[in-house]
């Protein structure tokens, strides 16, 4: 039981930037400390878990996942509402008589400071939810269903284009150059979250294009996924604007793009400084997998990402945990916020993890390009391995 | 939609020939192409398994395909016209015949695939 129970739980972090930017003032923080605290502490204090349980009803599991849009829609009101001035849909008389708690008190109490909260905590929960339980249904290619549903997630931090990129670009690009969402040696988190948005952009543009020519379908169209990706993401900011006028669309905006940085970090740390020959075949290896059992439950095993990448079509609940594969030294909110606070002090950590990668996992043609991974790097203790090898 | 029913046998199974190897082998159903010929050791090259890379591209000689993925993003207007298809993301509905490019085959240095025919060839009956 507890392992079907354990994936709702991501659903509670939610609810409690809901409840946050509902409360108002220093509650709007609420969100983001409660996601970092809970799952920092979690995965330090419950650590690893390898099991494997055969899921006799994986349809309970599906459903899960589409808890998540309607409670992002509820996210998204509870934004526009504080955001705005009126009363939308008479919801704040509403609270007040059925729960005795008057949200236009709320209202008057936000400031900048406040907001600052609320806004990254809709935008963490943005990517924790949105884009996670985007990313798992999005792979699900054939199910017309799951892709619209993982497509609007996606518009949330304005990346649609990721059911793009994502599967048809990184999974086969993944740890050579020539993958934008690969992070290279040396490269901080800040150059990489420039580099990979940009990069992903174009691939995306240009793979949607190819399908386009290939099928004989007009680029300015509603055929085109790019832009429809893009229609999504504005209807969403219009939804805002008509809802709570230019301070919603701000709101909207910034934890939009906050959202799409989460993810960038997480990119950043899923890959950082691994390579591989383009035509050797994917491996666990080609991965930094975590077990952390907190992490896993919270973010339906996308930490589990050795066996992701060796085996894109699982789905999430079939994710092993492949114990040998290489190994973050943290869980993912713990690497999120080292990434984010101190990413000169994340490299470097990874330095000493990266150079036994080459040791232990790393095949002969693997060995050479990592030998110039590292001289190219910029990093003397990368540099100095390297004459070595 | 019934030829389904009388093609496939009744554990949901469906027969891959592939040639020019004169492999055989049955695929599971809900499984892949590719996913079947590896449970069995046979050296299909591949990469990436989603789709993307097309390392495990065949052409589909007879029979009838469900692919799981758009194959329009990565396969040329020449190749789909031709029903060159992706094996990672093929499903057979009913019993199917594909040629397999030898020299893609042998891409993969680790295996011999005219020594891997005499292991997976089950009686096509």
């Amino acid at each position: 039981m507890s392992h079907y129970l354990r994936f709702l739980g991501v659903h509670g972090f939610v609810l409690a930037t809901v409840a946050g930017i509902a409360l108002g003032g220093a509650w709007m923080w609420l969100g983001v400390a409660a996601i970092y605290g809970v799952m920092i502490a979690g995965d330090e204090l419950i650590g690893d878990d390898f099991s494997e349980p055969a899921y006799a009803h994986p349809r309970l599991l599906d459903a899960t996942l589409y808890l998540a849009p309607p409670l992002l829609a509820l996210l998204c009101f509870v934004m526009a509402w504080h955001a705005g001035s009126g009363d939308l849909f008479g919801a704040g008389a509403g609270v007040q008589a059925t729960l005795g708690v008057d949200p236009c008190a709320a209202r008057a109490a936000h400031g900048p400071l406040h907001w600052l909260g609320g806004i990254l905590s809709a935008g963490l929960t943005f990517a924790a939810v949105g884009t996670n339980i985007g990313h798992e249904l999005t792979h699900r290619t054939t199910d017309r269903g799951a892709m619209l549903a993982g497509r609007w997630l996606l518009a949330l931090t304005f990346d649609a284009e990721f059911a793009i990129e994502h599967v048809y670009g990184h999974h086969r690009r993944l740890a050579t150059p020539a993958d934008p969402a690969t992070a290279r040696r040396g490269e901080q988190f800040y150059a990489f979250l420039a580099r990979s948005v940009v990069g992903q952009t174009r691939s995306a543009c240009e793979l949607e294009r190819g399908r386009l020519e290939t099928l004989g379908l007009g680029t300015w169209t509603l055929h085109n996924r790019y832009l429809g990706g893009w229609l999504m993401s504005a209807a969403i900011v219009a939804a805002f604007g008509l809802a709570a006028g230019l301070a919603g669309v701000a709101v909207f905006v910034l934890a939009g793009l906050a959202g799409r940085s989460v993810l960038e970090a997480v990119n950043y740390f899923e890959h950082y400084g691994l390579v591989r020959d383009p035509d050797a075949p994917i491996e666990p290896r080609h991965s930094w997998n975590s077990n952390k059992a907190l992490s896993n439950a919270v973010l339906f095993n996308l930490a589990r990402h050795s066996h992701h990448h060796a085996a894109g079509d699982a789905k999430f609940w079939q994710l092993r945990a492949y114990r040998d594969a290489p190994t973050l030294p943290y869980g993912y909110l713990t690497s999120m916020l080292l990434v984010y606070v101190a990413p000169g002090w994340y490299r470097d950590r990874m330095t000493p993890l990266v150079l036994e990668w080459d040791r232990r996992h790393a095949d002969a043609t693997e060995r050479r390009l990592a030998a110039a991974a590292n001289r190219a790097s910029g990093l003397p203790s990368l540099q100095l391995a390297a004459q070595g090898q | 939609m019934f030829g389904k029913l009388f093609t496939r046998s009744a554990s949901g199974r469906a027969t891959v020939h592939v040639e020019p190897f004169g492999w055989t082998f049955e695929v599971e159903a809900g499984q892949t192409i590719l996913q079947a010929a590896l449970a069995r050791g046979l050296p299909w090259p591949s990469r990436c398994r989603v789709g993307s890379c097309t390392t495990c591209r065949c052409c589909l000689l007879a029979g009838d395909v469900r692919t799981l993925t758009d194959a329009s993003y990565v396969l040329s207007r020449e190749q789909l016209a031709n029903r060159v298809i992706l094996a990672c993301q093929s499903q057979p509905r009913g019993s199917v015949r594909v040629h397999l490019d030898r020299a893609a085959a042998t891409l993969r240095r680790d295996a011999d695939p005219s020594a891997a025919a005499a292991d997976a060839s089950v009686p096509a009956a």
